[in-house]
């Protein structure tokens, strides 16, 4: 066979970037989310990134990790189970344990290896998964990889879930799973009823919280402290590159179950393991949400609440929600990726939506203001979003 | 049993949303896999049948499902 042949199966369909004349992907970005970042070279405000508590530029933060630097070099070169599980490295584990109040965590390379790895490890081909219709890619190819009956409900709705787990029998094991946060629409799961609904139908619930975790809760310990739930018998994946401001995802339950995974989830066991700057980020971010998340929830709440108000005023469709999130609705891809464009082209840098991400002709555009942007920069942002629904 | 069929699509579909047999599944309802995925068993609750998605690779309107299940002997009670 002509290895042409093999190649062009891969040539990319471009007609929608020439359509909008716009490509929102692959932007090169110039500098740190500061509170201006810098896009092919020009200055924008940042509505885009998941730096909610904007502490990814935090003078601490960085600190902690040029000085694990000093004191590790750049990285150890091996997998956690071989020379990559630093004091760092357990040091961390522990404090995220205690911080989102379960027994065991395991930290592997990001959130996305964490769900894709999970499921073929806790499941088989005897077992039911029931998952969240918009629940992220990350989590449906892990339940796909297992190779069992996978069976979506819709979004967030308890009706249509509790029909199915009724009618759920002679599986090995039934897992229903879903997410803290949906990030493309800033709904909250109800996960404390779906809890409940998991433990009448002897099901084992698995939540998502990376939208979560240092966002949610009175001390942003995430959903499991924002919906008061104790003595989780579930398991817990998150990221550690959104409001950890970071990189990695972990996951997080019972002991033994961990303590499992530590030796049969390939995705840990073969990735080479977190940088000590990493770790030492990590670590330092949860000290610092333990001492001012008050103070930094606060300001990202208000300017979300300014970001909203201005999208309404300029006559934009928002998605309602809880989540320090505005997703605007904005229908066909050819739709959203205009809207994107347009907010691109007054200097606001927004993330768009469209499907697979999201279903067909469900677009979204993203707005997401961190908390380390200043009153100057979200008042800015909000007279541009107001001028663009006029027009 | 298109009856059937239809109100067991329909509740899955945004409000608002016209189905008739002649709907095409992606084009018109706009599904993708996982509602196609979701609607097969939710089919399967329906009927009380359980359903290969392997067989459904072809289906493109709602009719083609009630073809399908009139040939695996399905009948309309």
């Amino acid at each position: 066979m002509d290895l042409r042949d093999f190649y062009n199966r891969f040539s990319l369909d471009e007609s929608l970037a020439k359509v909008t004349d716009f490509n929102p992907y692959y932007q090169r970005i110039d500098s740190g989310l500061d509170r201006k970042i810098r896009v092919n070279g020009h200055e924008m405000i940042d509505l885009a990134s998941n730096n909610y508590l904007g502490l990814a530029t935090d003078g601490r933060v960085k600190q902690a990790a040029m000085e694990a630097v000093q004191k590790y070099g750049v990285s150890l070169c091996g997998t956690p189970i071989a020379t990559g599980y630093l004091d760092l490295y357990q040091r961390l584990e522990k404090k995220l344990s205690c911080f989102v109040g379960l027994e065991e965590t395991i930290i592997l390379p990001s959130c996305y290896q964490a769900n894709n790895g999970l499921f073929s490890c806790i499941a088989g081909p005897q077992d039911l998964i029931v998952v969240d219709r918009l629940a992220h890619s990350s989590l449906i190819q892990g339940i796909k990889s297992v190779g069992c009956k996978i069976r979506p409900f819709l979004h967030n709705n308890l009706e249509h879930l509790g029909g199915i787990l009724r009618r759920s029998t002679g599986y090995r094991q039934v897992f229903v799973v879903t997410e803290s946060v949906f990030s493309t629409e800033g709904s909250i799961a109800p996960f404390q009823e779906i809890m409940q609904l998991c433990e009448t139908y002897n099901a084992l619930p698995v939540i998502d919280d990376s939208h979560g975790l240092g966002v949610l809760g009175k001390s942003g310990r995430g959903i499991l402290e924002e919906q008061g739930i104790e003595g989780y018998l579930g398991i817990y994946t998150a990221s550690l590159g959104k409001a950890l401001a970071n990189s990695g995802g972990m996951i997080s339950g019972k002991k033994g179950l961990i303590d499992y995974l530590k030796y049969y989830c390939p995705h840990l066991v073969y990735s080479t393991a977190l940088t000590p700057a990493v770790l030492a980020g990590i670590e330092t971010v949860l000290e610092i949400i333990q001492s001012e998340f008050g103070v930094i929830k606060g300001r990202l709440v208000t300017h979300q609440q300014e970001i909203y108000d201005s999208l309404i005023e300029g006559g934009f469709t928002v998605v309602p929600g809880e989540a320090p999130i505005n997703s605007i609705q904005s229908g066909s891809k050819e739709a959203t990726l205009f809207l994107a464009k347009k907010l691109y082209d007054k200097g606001i840098l927004s993330t768009p939506f469209i499907e697979p991400s999201v279903p067909v002709d469900e677009g979204r555009v993203r707005l997401i203001a961190g908390a380390n942007l200043t009153q100057e920069t979200v008042t800015e942002a909000t007279e541009i979003i107001q001028r663009l629904g006029r027009l | 049993m298109e009856d059937r069929i239809m109100f067991t699509i329909k509740h899955l579909l945004k409000k608002g949303t016209k189905i008739t047999l002649e709907s095409r599944l992606i084009e018109d309802l706009k599904l993708d896999s996982l509602d196609m995925l979701m609607i097969l068993s939710d089919l399967e609750d329906e009927f009380n049948i359980t359903i290969a998605e392997d067989d459904f690779l072809s289906v493109v309107t709602v009719n083609d499902i009630a073809i399908k299940l009139r040939a695996r002997g399905i009948s309309d009670g």
